[in-house]
């Protein structure tokens, strides 16, 4: 009898709005898994509330993958095919998740600058927030015990334990299980990890980067606990770990070792870069259609700390006081995340830099395309990355790419991009300057990168998945 | 008439929970099967035992001021020295303990050096002048407790150490015999100058768990393979355990966990959540706390392997007789297992010096399944109380009759 291949499509079957990132990996190779004709596929996705892997119909997946295509809400899953019927019950949102909610409809109905400052008010206030949290859960459970004693004096934390088994996983021994999504959120790897004692399957996963355990300051509070267990019990479910780059191998490596846990074999996959590139004949949108008259460079991310767009920011406004003329307009493609509303509110601010700086949100496939085709070059001064996506779009779109050399960076780009320290000022205002100064450098390197980069294609990235869980059946 | 021995100690062994409690009411029932009638003072801390615990004659060690400097200073963590000044005090506790003692003694048996200066005093009255005095030691205490002050970074305490040094060295030359736990200790205890050292090595009461104890234990413990630590709160207990066991335990698989039991739970909670790893630890730990002996003999019966995480000092741990009794893998330092270098043969019994070594070998015996049993359990018998303290009331009453009316 032979083996069967599960993918867990969970993440994408709870997206509804263009894959991107983790989601695309996901979802590409959801995509190739039901077109290529392969053997043995099966899909799953993982019920947290009831800690439940259920099985899930080809069709629902085909459904899945067009919504996120049509960037519209995925629609349920068909019920006769799962195994069990998927449960009618609301996604398990965590009381924290529900008052962060709550909160940030409330502040979302603030005037613009009370906001900021309610926003910031609340996040230096985290802490005493998660606190009163746990106090209130220890009451509760003090309360509890008190009431009705269970006879065994608790953990002072609360300790999940092992979840209690309603239905099996849908797997057989020597199976395979690869879960590529965004499994901290969506997933339990201590069940999972119980599940395969039972049953003896194999286990397939993936590690994007260690960043939140190894530079949690580039975060929204204090992580790194929370994924550092996340990244044990991922080392002690997988056969195989699936890394995005060799800087993530050898994070993960060091981490795992640090944590004492096992180290699995790890291989490293090359992402796609192909750019979801609309239809030329789409219609540009308004704040993409204005760009067309004028000489700009862009920054394609979320914009976050960690992205570093202050960097340029601080670059643009020494060549702005020195005096250049001609400066491109610098476009930052992505919405704003945490930890930059001082950088937002300097943006808006600085009258200095104003006319010189653009925010576009919310940016269509076809506008993506169209900003890659006519941006002078890209630039990407990410303090750290688990690969850099960004700087393999842009090779791919033939775009030059002005970069800082952390990470896996030097990896993604070669030496088809520059690289500065993503700290030093200075030389960044140089070498965009000098940029600025000589496009026939920036035509030369195009060409360069014409014939010489090879873009990573999504069909590349699932077939390496799929063979990666074939030679899996053969250990 | 029955030769008479009065027990000396810092706490009370009517109802024994941590080591030397457990030690002390196996060398009085050793004593009363060999024909001895004994009697008990202990000098205990107040609060430190509940009242079921105490034996008619034991002491509290009051909490004033007077009591708890030391040279006029407060030192922590030396109320055991502090206790053995006020009970020889005639201001302090010895009216009290004068009133209680039986008019006939044979050997006083001072249990660790804390209350020599009392028997010394008992001794030089006129009633008891013919008394024999026998150490007891448990340890070589001027080392480790020098280890647990440093840990808890008590600077200011050289003299109160050399007091110690001296008490300890004292004892050792005043006492007609003294017993050691370990090999290696009776030989400092002769290089201290000891007329005569013998071994009593610390050993365990085999344990029978009840099956419904048992039955209640399984749904409350993790299914897969675990391991056990039993711990009282005794500072080299916890304070070393972060260096032995390092900070992280990503070496526990997601389903099995690090139970513990006993009053070192909290502090090892403690030492587990100040870490970068904290969710990660506390996902691993299930904290039993103190539970009953009944419950113990259960959880211990369960236990796949236990952990010794002993970082340093003399003596000998009565956990880890237990633990190598029990036929699961033990898992400890070599500081661990001084006392039981004889049962380094037993294959389920692994050393283990460092973070790392730690960490695989615990990683290996929690996927290996249990060690099977009947192997060496000739040898494993050899740990019993009976047997580890049948030489001390022998070496005694041969010591007493050798030298009657001496």
């Amino acid at each position: 009898m032979e083996n069967n291949i599960w993918l867990d499509v969970t993440t994408t079957l709870n997206w509804n709005r263009p894959a991107v990132g983790i989601i695309r990996v996901e979802a590409e190779t959801a995509s190739y898994f039901l077109n290529a004709n392969l053997p043995n596929i099966y899909f799953c996705r993982f019920d947290l509330k009831n800690k439940e892997y259920l099985k899930v119909s080809r069709g629902d997946v085909q459904k899945a993958l067009d919504t996120i295509r049509m960037g519209k809400p995925s629609v349920a899953p068909e019920k006769k095919d799962a195994l069990p019927p998927p449960p009618p019950a609301p996604p398990f949102v965590s009381i924290e998740q529900r008052v962060k909610n709550v909160v940030l409809r409330v502040f979302n109905l603030f005037p613009r600058r009370a906001r900021q400052k309610a926003l910031k008010f609340a996040s230096d206030r985290l802490n005493g927030y998660y606190a009163a949290v746990r106090s209130y859960r220890e009451i509760r459970l003090a309360v509890q015990e008190f009431i009705s004693p269970s006879g065994i004096v608790p953990s002072p934390p609360i300790v999940d334990g092992v979840a209690q088994v309603k239905q099996p996983p849908p797997f057989k021994t020597d199976d395979i299980y690869i879960s590529l999504g965004l499994d901290w959120d969506q997933k339990d790897y201590e069940y999972l990890f119980s599940e395969k004692r039972l049953i003896n399957f194999k286990v397939l996963l993936i590690c994007y980067d260690i960043i939140p355990v190894k530079y949690q300051h580039l975060f929204f509070g204090e992580v790194a606990p929370l994924f550092a267990r996340y990244f044990a019990n991922l080392a002690w479910c997988a056969d195989e770990v699936l890394c995005i780059s060799e800087c993530t191998k050898r994070d993960l490596t060091l981490l795992l070792a640090e944590l004492g846990t096992p180290i699995p074999p790890m291989s490293v996959i090359k992402l796609g870069c192909e750019l979801p590139y609309g239809n030329s004949q789409d219609q540009l949108s308004p704040e993409v259609a204005s760009l067309a008259e004028t000489k700009f460079i862009m920054l394609v991310s979320t914009i976050e700390r960690r992205k570093n767009h202050e960097i340029l920011y601080r670059a643009y406004t020494r060549l702005v006081e020195k005096g250049v003329k001609k400066i491109p307009i610098l476009v930052f493609v992505g919405m704003p995340g945490w930890g930059v509303s001082e950088l937002m509110s300097d943006l808006k601010l600085d009258f200095r830099i104003r006319p010189h700086i653009r925010m576009l949100n919310h940016v269509s496939d076809g506008d993506l395309a169209w900003l890659y085709r006519n941006t002078e070059f890209t630039v990407f001064p990410s303090l750290y990355e688990g690969w850099g996506i960004p700087v393999a779009e842009s090779l791919a779109a033939g775009k030059f790419c002005l970069a800082s050399n952390t990470a896996s960076l030097p990896e993604v780009g070669e030496d088809l991009v520059e690289y500065i320290d993503p700290w030093d000022l200075p030389a960044w205002a140089e070498r965009l300057e000098w940029y600025f100064d000589h496009p026939e450098e920036i035509a030369r390197k195009e060409q360069r990168i014409r014939n010489e980069y090879h873009p990573a294609s999504w069909r590349d990235a699932a077939s390496f998945v799929f063979n990666t869980a074939q030679k899996l059946t053969e250990r | 008439m029955k030769p008479v021995v009065l027990l000396l100690s810092t706490y009370p062994y009517v109802k024994p929970q941590h080591g030397g409690q457990i030690r002390l009411a196996n060398i009085a029932k050793a004593y009363k099967s060999a024909g001895w009638h004994v009697e008990n003072i202990a000098i205990f801390p107040v609060n430190g035992y509940p009242k079921e615990s105490l034996g008619p004659n034991d002491l509290p060690f009051p909490v004033t001021q007077e009591w708890r400097r030391f040279k006029g200073r407060k030192i922590p963590l030396i109320d055991d020295l502090l206790s053995g000044m006020y009970a020889a005090s005639n201001s302090g506790g010895f009216p009290f303990i004068l009133e209680r003692l039986p008019q006939h003694i044979n050997v006083i048996h001072v249990e660790q050096p804390w209350l020599w200066p009392l028997a010394v005093k008992i001794k030089g009255l006129l009633a008891y002048q013919n008394v024999r005095l026998v150490y007891g030691s448990q340890n070589i205490e001027t080392p480790l407790k020098k280890d647990i002050l440093d840990s808890f970074n008590i600077d200011d305490c050289a003299d109160a150490l050399e007091a110690i040094e001296l008490l300890e060295k004292q004892a050792v030359q005043e006492a007609d015999i003294c017993f050691a736990v370990t090999e290696a200790d009776r030989k400092t205890l002769l290089e201290f100058g000891a007329k005569k050292a013998c071994l009593a090595s610390n050993g365990i009461n085999p344990w029978q768990a009840n099956p419904d104890d048992l039955e209640r234990w399984k749904q409350k413990l993790p299914t897969a393979p675990w391991i056990l630590y039993v711990a009282s709160a005794h500072p080299p207990n916890f304070t070393g355990f972060g260096r032995v066991v390092g900070d992280s335990l990503g070496f526990i698989p997601p389903d099995s966990r690090l139970v513990v039991a006993g009053s070192v739970s909290e502090h090892i909670y403690h030492a587990a959540v100040k870490t970068r790893w904290s969710s990660l630890n506390i996902s691993r730990l299930q904290l039993l706390h103190t539970i009953s002996n009944d419950d113990l003999a259960a959880v211990k019966s369960l236990a796949h392997a236990f952990l010794l995480p002993i970082p340093h000092g003399g003596g000998s741990n009565i956990k880890t007789a237990e633990a190598i009794y029990s036929g699961a893998y033990c898992v400890g330092t070599t500081s661990a297992f001084r006392g039981y270098e004889n049962f380094a043969v037993l294959p389920e019994v692994m050393t283990a010096d460092t973070p790392f070594e730690y960490q695989r070998i615990i990683k290996d015996v929690l996927q290996q399944p249990f060690p099977l049993r009947g192997n060496k359990d000739e040898l494993r018998q050899t740990l019993s109380w009976d047997r580890c303290l049948a030489s001390i009331p022998e070496n005694v009453l041969s010591f007493v009759r050798d030298n009657h009316g001496k």
